[in-house]
């Protein structure tokens, strides 16, 4: 009998040893699918930069760099040559060459394939594969940010044999590939022995799905979870007290920003948009609201996105008297405003302090929650008032947002403020087709002092991403973003 | 004595009334019930801060002698937001009751009194609506129709809805057979009059007690709607609201969930004291 | 007895026939454009001929009726739709989580009945005594409480300040406690009266007391006869219980990340999913009529006077 016990003892000896390998996280829900190409979803493209590696990416300094790609060159303004890193392939051991990537590419421009990411490539025109390791992409017109765009999630390279099996089955060429995955409770990662970049340390890494924020934090404190990501501001104070947790506040590619719709009726007159950004404190805001987990904002993108003109002076500090005196020049005393915006908590939070603030320069503010496609198609509306947005420039340069935001060819679609100006639209227009950074840089500085001045919205802060983690695990890599957690040099020592 | 009176004394001696009043429960159950009013009609003498006044530099504050409930994450006191919640509360509970019974006994009463292929129609969809659990029906309601107020108030009538139709049709079967209204009828009033006259007064005491009990039920749904990001929306203090929102300060703030979570078991409670004394009353089968 | 079940079977139908039209009509009651739903905050940034072309690649540009016809053959074919999100077959996805919503649906149940006759049997065993009062008092409670509200006091007490069980998760039985109590505790109100009602009226019968003046001791004459007797009329709500044992499933299953339908179909709801959500609903519809049709032909075979109703 005692043998017996004894045997089972030796045999679980190395489950136990591989169990020591395993990272586990939670994330809010469960991923919709495991094809990046399929989907536009945080939860997924959590797991599938894991699973899937992308052309470039971004560096934590916010240069691009080549990932799949080892060199690239401009032949000219339209046409991108990438130089593909050698002896690359997916975990089904096919290769990861110049075709892969032309295939890849291909089905996600294809109408057919339904993707919701599309419009990321959707400059591109042409994908031709040079020889194996050669790929030229050519673009209809010059567009700059092409290299952004190629390190955008939804842009991983993928093997189309797999097709709609990728979904479940997901086959790429990063660090970890799929295990197992428990529908709406968990996903496990295994390290790739043979990836291309070397083995990564932690062997496995679990991805429990817990949907309720209080629960990923209770089980971050008994120790259920080893690392997690946005943290509630009032909840990371404690946290960062507990001395066997580790926890990070970094700037991450998000804005948080009220629009207003310059085209209505009650906001067309300067003085009162004016009014509306003097009436807001943002400093308390970010002091109280948010403990500090935030920096104020002032052009409609973060220090850490290419060509933000981070060092132009907020035109509006907190004045309500200034704010009183500008409604009452306009004669909008008692203005009655509307602020929509969609199901989310933190927009939902700061439309309630935004209620607050504009109620005590005298603006009646009511605010409409809607399911997200009830909030766009009310967007589209000539009646839109005031809006708010929790926005990411995920790919890190100027041209996503501020193409999308303020240039009249977008009105209403992104361009909610209906903002119509037509050296801005040059300015745009010029800063997305040359080459040259000087000039981008010069371009979109010019396009946000207009912006500023005219008020189309008003940037209340970029809010700092979070994480804690328990001491144990070192060496995880978090850029911008908590869907680009990189676990390539990661150790964990239990 | 006046004459008028009378009627009240005869009917405080009836059996009904006195089973009620010796049911110690029930009573617990009334008075809740009328204090729960109470409050919510004095709400705005009975707060001692407006509800939405916030104030960002005193968050998330624990219970103490200026805020007995603590505050909110805008730095709102609780205790005035669990008053003036009481006003909506009770209003998004009985709503969806009031409209309910409505539809259901005007259902109910033209199943019952027609009868024929009218009611073998009507009763089908009864069933089929009834074939859902009752949540469930209440959240394929706000999912077709999407999240919001108006919708959670709509999903949860609809999901009353058989059950008063099925009561007031079984009275109505029930009285067609009776004497007066056969009488009635023989004095050629033919007409649904007829039917509000002699038919409702002896469905009420049933109606009555499923509308209690309904109440608590509609709560309970709404806040569990809430909850879910499905029904009240912000900024509306409201229990349920208040609820979904103080969840996201767990395991830190526990107050922001406590006292909301306590004033609506409180309220369904006194509901369901009060439709259990009521049923108890009048149906003295047990 | 087969005739019996066989019009039930033909009662049914109907019955399902109208909860289908009931689910289908989800779709087109639904406001706004499903295609914006679809794709959610990722429209940030899109073209309308890119939503153009991903409404006609699901099948959103075709008329009610073709669409209703369709959807009743797909059924037929077992053929529940594709959720949109995931591009998955719904009828994969929703079985895939049945299992845990059953496994915590049934341990509720189980928690609910033994709760539910305990005090039941209690409160008519000291009938008009205090603890009659209590029982009836925390039965009613159980089902006053809001179940998530429960559910996360349960969890703060057991699992972060006691740490005696996990939080959250699927697995083990540990899993099971806190959600199985929570959802249990909601639905034994109804099993505690029924329960009291019966054994009151078993206890007054003649049979009991001939036991009793055998000389069987009282409390074994109460928990030896009453009980046997007071459970038939027990399992006749066991059906109609099932239906909010579901819906608290629906709410704890989000509190404790439990992977069933539950949390699946709000998943799906916020997400505007609509042929998730139309799965989900239909799915757990179909369990619930399937129930109690199984209640009602037990109950017919437990007690043979029912089937000439």
């Amino acid at each position: 009998m005692r043998r017996i016990v004894l045997l089972a003892l030796v045999l679980l000896l190395p489950a136990v040893a591989a169990a020591q390998g395993r990272l586990t996280t939670a994330i809010g829900s469960n991923p919709p699918t495991l094809d990046p190409q399929k989907t536009f979803n945080g939860f997924s493209f959590a797991i599938t930069n894991q699973v899937y590696e992308t052309l470039f990416r971004v560096t934590p300094q916010g240069e691009i760099e080549g990932l799949l790609a080892a060199g690239w060159e401009y032949l000219d303004p339209s046409t991108l040559r990438v130089t593909l890193r050698d002896g690359v392939s997916f975990s089904d051991g096919t290769p990861l060459d110049a075709a892969a990537v032309k295939a890849s590419l291909e089905r996600l421009l294809d109408p057919a394939t339904a993707a919701p990411g599309r419009f990321v490539v959707s400059a591109i025109s042409e994908v031709t594969a040079v020889d194996a390791t050669t790929v030229e992409i050519k673009t209809a017109e010059p567009f700059a940010p092409l290299l952004a765009h190629l390190a955008h999630p939804v842009t991983a390279v993928v093997p189309v044999a797999h097709g709609d099996d990728l979904a479940r089955n997901p086959v790429g060429s990063g660090p970890y590939t799929l295990q197992s995955w428990e529908q709406s409770n968990q996903v496990l990662l295994h390290a790739k022995a043979d990836y291309w970049g070397g083995a990564p340390a932690i062997e496995e890494v679990l991805y429990r799905i817990i949907p309720e924020v209080s629960t990923q934090l209770i089980e971050l404190r008994s120790g259920g979870i080893d690392i997690l990501f946005n943290i509630p501001p009032d909840a990371y104070e404690a946290l960062a007290t507990e001395p066997q947790l580790e926890t990070r506040a970094y700037l991450g590619w998000g804005s948080m920003m009220l629009g207003l719709n310059t085209a209505n009726a009650k906001l067309h007159d300067l003085r009162v948009r004016q009014a509306i950004a003097y009436a807001i404190d943002k400093g308390l805001i970010i002091d109280e609201f948010l403990r500090g987990l935030a920096e104020p904002g002032v052009v409609p993108i973060p220090p850490t996105v290419r060509f933000a003109a981070s060092d132009l002076a907020e035109p509006y500090p907190y004045d309500p008297e200034a704010a009183r005196a500008l409604l009452a020049e306009a004669g909008a005393e008692g203005l009655k405003l509307t602020l929509d915006i969609y199901q989310n908590p933190d927009l939902e939070a700061v439309a309630q302090v935004l209620q607050f603030m504009l109620s005590e320069v005298g603006i009646d503010l009511t605010i409409r929650v809607q399911d997200y496609a009830a909030y766009v198609e009310q967007t589209a509306k000539d009646d839109l008032e005031l809006y708010a947005s929790s926005w990411g420039t995920v790919t890190l340069d100027a041209d996503y947002t501020l193409y999308a935001f303020f240039h009249s060819s977008e009105i209403p679609t992104n361009n909610i403020a209906r903002y119509q100006v037509a050296s801005v639209d040059a300015l745009l227009d010029e800063a997305r087709s040359t080459p040259d950074d000087a000039v981008r840089a010069a371009d979109y500085r010019e396009v946000q002092e207009a912006v500023l001045g005219d008020v189309p919205m008003v940037t209340l802060y970029y809010p700092l991403s979070t994480v804690a983690k328990w001491s144990v695990l070192q060496g995880e890599v978090v850029r911008f973003s908590w869907i680009n957690l990189d676990l390539r040099n990661a150790t964990l020592a239990r | 004595m006046t004459s008028a009176t009378r009627p009240l004394r005869a009917w405080l001696r009836s059996p009904a009334v006195r089973r009620f009043t010796r049911n110690r429960a029930a009573i617990v159950g009334l008075v809740l019930v009328i204090v729960l009013a109470a409050v919510a009609l004095l709400a705005p003498v009975l707060a001692p801060y407006a509800p939405d006044a916030q104030n960002l530099r005193a968050r998330l504050r624990p219970p103490s002698q200026a805020h007995w409930f603590g505050t909110d994450e805008f730095g709102r006191d609780i205790l005035s937001r669990v008053l003036f919640g009481a006003r909506v509360s009770l209003l998004t509970g009985l709503v969806p009751v009031l409209v309910a019974a409505a539809i259901g006994s005007a259902l109910g009463l033209v199943a019952g009194f027609y009868r024929g292929r009218l009611d073998a129609v009507l009763m089908r969809v009864m069933d089929v609506l009834l074939a859902f659990p009752s949540l469930l029906l209440a959240l394929a309601v706000v999912g077709a129709l999407g999240p919001g107020l108006e919708n959670a108030v709509i999903a949860v009538a609809i999901v009353g809805i058989p059950s008063y139709a099925r009561i007031v049709r079984s009275v109505v079967i029930a009285a067609r057979e009776e004497d007066f209204v056969t009488a009635a009828k023989a004095l050629g009033a033919r007409d649904p009059r007829l039917l509000l006259n002699h038919v409702l007064p002896s469905a009420l005491g049933a109606l009555s007690v499923q509308a209690t009990l309904g109440i608590g039920f509609a709560i309970l749904s709404m806040a569990g709607l809430s909850f879910l990001g499905l029904g009240v929306q912000p900024p509306t203090a409201d229990w349920g609201e208040m609820l979904a929102r103080g969840r996201r300060y767990l395991p830190g703030s526990p107050w922001l969930l406590l006292y909301p979570g306590a004033a609506i078991s409180l309220t369904v409670l006194a509901f369901n004291l009060l439709g259990d004394g009521l049923r108890d009353a009048l149906d003295p089968r047990d | 007895m087969t005739l019996y079940v066989l019009r039930r079977l033909a009662a049914v139908a109907p019955v399902l026939l109208g909860v289908t039209l009931v689910v289908f009509a989800m779709l087109w009651l639904a406001p706004g454009d499903p295609v914006l739903a679809l794709v959610g905050e990722s429209a940030q940034g899109m073209s309308r001929e890119a939503l153009d072309a991903l409404r006609k690649a699901h099948g959103l540009d075709r008329g009610p009726i073709v669409q209703y016809l369709d959807y009743l053959f797909g059924l037929v074919r077992g053929d529940l739709g594709t959720s949109v999100r995931s591009s998955q077959p719904v009828a994969g996805e929703v079985l895939s989580r049945f299992p845990a919503t059953l496994l915590l649906a049934g341990s509720a149940m189980a928690v609910a009945i033994l709760l539910g006759m305990t005090l039941g049997v209690l409160a008519a065993v000291y009938r008009r005594t205090w603890v009659d009062h209590l029982a009836v008092l925390v039965a009613l409670l159980g089902v006053s409480v809001p179940v998530f509200w429960s559910g996360l006091l349960l969890m703060l007490l057991f699992a972060l300040d006691l740490g005696w069980l996990p939080a959250s998760g699927y697995g083990t039985w540990r899993h099971l406690v806190l959600p199985a109590a929570a959802v249990g505790f909601s639905s034994a109100a109804f099993i505690a009266r029924i329960t009291r009602a019966s054994m009151i009226e078993t206890l007054r019968q003649d049979y009991v007391r001939t036991a009793t003046a055998k000389g069987l001791g009282a409390s074994a004459v109460r928990l030896r006869h009453a009980l046997r007797n007071a459970l038939l009329p027990v399992v006749t709500v066991v059906g109609l219980q099932f239906g909010g044992l579901l819906g608290g499933a629906v709410l704890t299953e989000t509190v404790f990340a439990w992977p069933g339908i539950g949390r699946m179909l709000v998943d799906a709801i916020t997400s505007r999913d609509l042929p998730l959500v139309q799965g989900s609903v239909l799915f757990i519809a179909v369990i619930f009529i399937v129930m109690n049709l199984l209640v009602d032909v037990s109950y017919a075979l437990l007690n043979p006077k029912v089937r000439y109703d």
